[in-house]
């Protein structure tokens, strides 16, 4: 039977590397969204349906056993009571009936029992009769093992009222009736109280045949309860599967909810507690979808909003960029002050414009409307087309170690976008030398930047990708737009791999970028 | 189910909730269960009381002709035999006489004959039956256990003093006390020995035995007792 | 100094862009539609059309129909994105190039250069006139005849089937040919090759959807041949 909550095994490290401090050294821009399944609480050893199925059982087994035991007892005690009725009063009326002398003549008194034995009430009994140290019977046996002290202590005590009593005992595993009559006699005139003659008789009735009817209402109380059993199952298969279908319904609802598909809906029939709860989970996921809708629009004007703004300045940068040279060629033959001016108008419009240009692709890619233009290239001559496209050939700036011939499938232009940020990156914080390594791992390119600089603050470690965020909260500027690892990042996700910051622990930071062949 | 699967369970789990209600259901089981096993087949049981005793037909049938003399049986407790009227001991039982053993003979000789008449009068008879007491019981009630637990009778038998009519002293109008001397100590007498003067008396005294009577010997007086009580 | 025609409808970017020509010593003559260019155009006479793809009225695509219909001017279109859909349609409508605003003057002046430089004669004599199959090629006159036919071909066009075919039976990757027809850099964008393969090949090739003359060759680029019998 399948649990309804199945075993998570790997209760996940996610995120981890986003905290530097835990593992010395990396944060990631890990592409991949948190894994789709949170740890979970260990299973019930008995599933729903098991547990279900047994207490159900178990009711009908209590309910089962405590009728038949209830039924039972009272049978049983009503068969024994009507045998052990019977008996007595037959016993007695049959001794009451008889004449005798006092003292007893034991060969008269034995014939007398001999007649009561063989008139015994509902069955057989043995009689035997004692008097003093007189013990007579019907049998050949002056007297019965059978009979306790305690029912002769009772049937001869003359304290009290003299009374008939019975005692059942078993032995050796054979029940019997054992009935004990003191006989009493009107001493000198039928009114005053009977007296008692010292003579009591006792009747030995085996219960065999009660014990045997006994059994018979055991066996028929254990074979019908088995089945009883066995057809209760059938209803408490029935009920678990009336309550776990909704409830496995509720499972692949909230599941599908939990992977986003946020219309998803319960059919909710019916008015016992379960549709209840399905229509509260509908109505729920209502709710929650409609939050998230309307928290998916905000975002989406706030993201419009940029793309918007950003848009609207480029036209007027345009327009400004183009005629910057102008000023910059002319401003030699203007007055100092006003040079400055100038020059600083030119040189802020570039940077403007570079940071629009930013903008604009953080919109795009926020937009999920950057597009991939994927072309077989040869990685090498991809890396160093780029470093001497950005006259970094220095070697005392950037030293690079490409491996040649690797031939990946990549958007050429947002692989230039990508290690000329890392590249440029090193450079502004770091120190030179960078180096930069391009190999191939498995069916991974790997292209690994680093600097020989201080390293990155593990405070910093996990928001370098951040957009705008200032390592240095003093620094009010950087020299970039505070977007290249930003949109270097999001380069690498669209090309379906990753990148990860790290300190080298020799001194340095160092980037590495892993991207599918 | 068992107790062990229960406690793993437990310390499975961080939630406590599962304990208590899966002790509770072994609790139930455990209360349902020993009945249900141990009360199969039949078991014995105690001395259980039922009806009444029984009534036999003891003869000579008139009631009011026997005499009942009271006797000690070998568990010390009361049994009356009855004799019959004037009825010589040597032609009921069986001729010992040739044993030479001495049967004490309760037939003290000419003027000890109780007549029926004298029964009912009461009175002078009561003294004879007690001297039949005194003498001990018969060689076929001794065969049967029944022995005397008076001092034999060494001449001198008891006596019923006096009969008095009831009166206010008694507290029972109805009951007449009567006396009886003896002429051993009665203070050193076992229960059984006074029961058997105080019964024999009294049904000497009264059909049904319904009258006091009252004990006195060299050594003081008994309380007054009844034999019905 | 070559004229250029500028069809730009923000006064700004206009005036700028003009401004900016100008100081280097172009001469500039600018529009504000894309109706008033398309006058301009005739009795200009521009070398080079710069085209903004959106304009009031009849767009920046639509003009580039408009004049292609009728020559072969060189034309740069400028944009305001460079992923967007517009740039592929003004691609194969004919344009040579385009430009991403804002761009300083250097840049467009770079990319005006380019698109109008003679390809450069491979060193070695070499015949006038090149024969491939149906294609008559004059290096030096610079025209293409299919079958004794004379086909028009758009400056990057030209540039493209001239260098392809300097080397016959060459792999040149997309970048490589963005380098070299085009002047962009090795990381420019492909859709520039791409776009002007699919214009050539709808002029040169008898059946476009299965070329003979300009062969791709999936992962590596683009060839010239090899022709084989036909």
């Amino acid at each position: 039977m399948k649990a309804c909550v199945t075993p998570d095994e790997d209760t996940g490290h996610e995120g981890r590397g986003g905290h530097a401090g835990q593992d010395g050294h990396g944060t990631t821009g890990r592409a991949s969204g948190r894994r789709g399944r949170s740890p979970r609480l260990r299973p019930h050893p008995f599933g729903l349906r098991t547990r279900l199925v047994l207490a159900f059982l178990l009711v009908a087994a209590v309910g089962c056993g405590t009728t038949a035991a209830l039924t039972y007892r009272a049978a049983r005690n009503a068969i024994l009571e009507q045998t052990q009725d019977t008996a007595v009063s037959a016993f007695r009326e049959q001794i009451d009936a008889l004449g005798t002398t006092l003292p007893i003549e034991p060969e008269m008194l034995r014939d007398t029992l001999m007649m009561v034995a063989r008139q015994g009430k509902p069955r057989a009994w043995r009689v035997y009769a004692e008097y003093g140290t007189l013990r007579v019977s019907s049998t050949d046996r002056p007297t019965s093992s059978v009979i306790t002290p305690e029912l002769r202590a009772r049937a001869a005590d003359d304290e009290a009222v003299p009374h008939g009593s019975f005692q059942r005992v078993v032995k050796n595993g054979t029940p019997y009736l054992t009935i004990a009559v003191p006989a009493v006699f009107l001493a000198r005139s039928a009114e005053g109280p009977p007296q008692r003659t010292g003579l009591v008789f006792y009747a030995v009735m085996e219960l065999s045949e009660e014990e045997a009817n006994i059994e018979a209402m055991v066996t028929a109380a254990r074979d019908g309860a088995l089945p009883a059993l066995a057809v209760a199952l059938i209803p408490a298969l029935i009920a678990a599967r009336g309550v776990l279908r909704p409830v496995r319904e509720l499972r692949h609802a909230a599941h599908s909810m939990g992977r986003g598909r946020l219309d998803t809906r319960i059919h909710a029939k019916g008015s016992d507690e379960l549709a209840d709860l399905a229509r509260t989970f509908n109505e729920s996921a209502a709710e929650l979808e409609r939050s998230v809708a309307e928290l998916r629009n905000a975002e989406a004007r706030a993201r419009r909003f940029a793309s918007d703004v950003s848009h609207e300045l480029r036209t007027p940068l345009a327009g400004m960029l183009a005629v910057t040279e102008v000023l910059d060629e002319d401003a030699g033959s203007l007055d100092s002050d006003t040079a400055r001016a100038v020059r600083l108008i030119s040189a802020e419009t570039g940077k403007l414009a570079v940071l629009v240009e930013d903008l604009m692709e953080i919109s795009r890619f926020d937009a999920r409307a950057a597009e991939l233009h994927t072309d077989e290239v040869d990685a090498a001559d991809c890396v160093r087309k780029t470093l001497q496209q950005r006259h970094w050939t220095d070697p005392t700036q950037v030293v690079p170690y490409l491996t040649e011939g690797i031939r990946a499938r990549l958007d050429p232009r947002r692989f230039d976008v990508v290690v000329a940020n890392l590249v440029g990156n090193a450079l502004r914080h770091g120190e030179a030398p960078v180096t930069v390594r391009l190999w191939a791992e498995g069916d991974q390119l790997v292209t690994e930047v680093a600097d020989r600089g201080p390293g990155i603050h593990p405070d910093v470690l996990p928001h370098v990708f951040d957009r705008f965020y200032k390592a240095d909260q003093a620094r009010t500027r950087s020299a970039g737009s505070g977007l290249g690892l930003a949109i270097t990042l999001e380069n690498v996700r669209l090309h379906g791999g990753t990148v990860t910051a790290a300190d080298d622990p020799e001194g340095g930071a160092v980037f590495t970028v892993r991207m599918p062949l | 189910m068992n107790s062990r699967a229960a406690t793993t369970g437990h310390r499975r789990r961080a939630g406590g909730a599962a304990k208590p209600r899966r002790a509770a259901a072994v609790a139930l089981l455990a209360l349902l269960t020993p009945p249900a096993l141990a009360g199969c087949g039949i078991q014995k049981s105690d001395v259980v009381e039922a009806g009444g005793a029984a009534t036999l037909h003891v003869g000579p049938p008139v009631p009011e002709e026997r005499l009942v003399l009271y006797f000690v049986g070998p568990d010390g407790r009361s049994m009356p035999v009855i004799r019959d009227l004037g009825r010589p001991f040597p032609d009921h039982t069986s001729p010992s006489g040739g044993s030479g053993e001495h049967v004490p003979t309760d037939v003290f000789g000419p003027g000890y004959e109780i007549s029926r008449d004298d029964l009912n009068r009461g009175g002078i008879v009561t003294d004879k039956i007690l001297a039949m007491l005194m003498a001990g019981p018969r060689a076929n009630e001794t065969a049967a256990g029944i022995t005397s637990a008076l001092p034999r009778a060494e001449g001198d038998t008891p006596t019923m003093l006096q009969a008095s009519k009831g009166n206010a002293s008694t507290g029972n109008p109805a009951r007449r006390l009567v006396w009886v001397r003896t002429p051993f100590p009665v203070k050193k007498l076992s229960d059984a020995g006074v029961r058997q003067l105080v019964c024999t008396t009294a049904y000497a005294e009264h059909p049904a035995g319904l009258v006091d009577v009252s004990l006195s010997g060299p050594d003081g007086i008994l309380p007054t007792a009844r034999c019905d009580g | 100094m070559p004229r250029v025609l500028l069809i730009e409808d923000d006064p700004s970017v206009r005036e700028g862009v003009e401004l900016g020509l100008r100081r280097r010593g172009h001469e500039v003559r600018t529009a504000a539609t894309g109706e008033a260019g398309l006058d301009a155009l005739a009795e200009f006479r521009p070398d080079l059309l710069l085209l903004d793809l959106m304009l009031p009225g009849i767009n920046g695509v639509q003009v580039c129909r408009r004049v292609r219909e009728s020559s072969q001017l060189p034309i740069i279109m400028l944009t305001a994105r460079g992923d967007d859909f517009d740039v592929v349609i003004g691609l194969e409508a004919g344009a040579d190039d385009y430009i991403v605003k804002p761009a300083r003057t250097e840049v467009i002046e770079a990319r005006i250069r380019a698109v109008l430089r003679r390809i450069e004669e491979p060193a070695g004599g070499r015949a006038a006139v090149e024969f491939h199959g149906e294609l008559a090629i004059d290096r030096a006159g610079l025209t293409v005849a299919k079958a004794g036919e004379r086909i028009a071909l758009a400056p990057s066009e030209l540039k493209l089937l001239l260098h392809l075919t300097a080397a016959p039976e060459q792999v040149f990757s997309r970048q490589q040919l963005l380098e070299h027809v085009w002047e962009h850099s090795y990381h420019g964008d492909a859709r520039l090759v791409d776009a002007c393969v699919r214009r050539l090949r709808n002029k040169i090739e008898d059946t476009p959807g299965d070329p003979r003359y300009i062969q791709t060759l999936r992962g590596f680029g683009y060839r010239f041949g090899p022709l084989g019998p036909l």
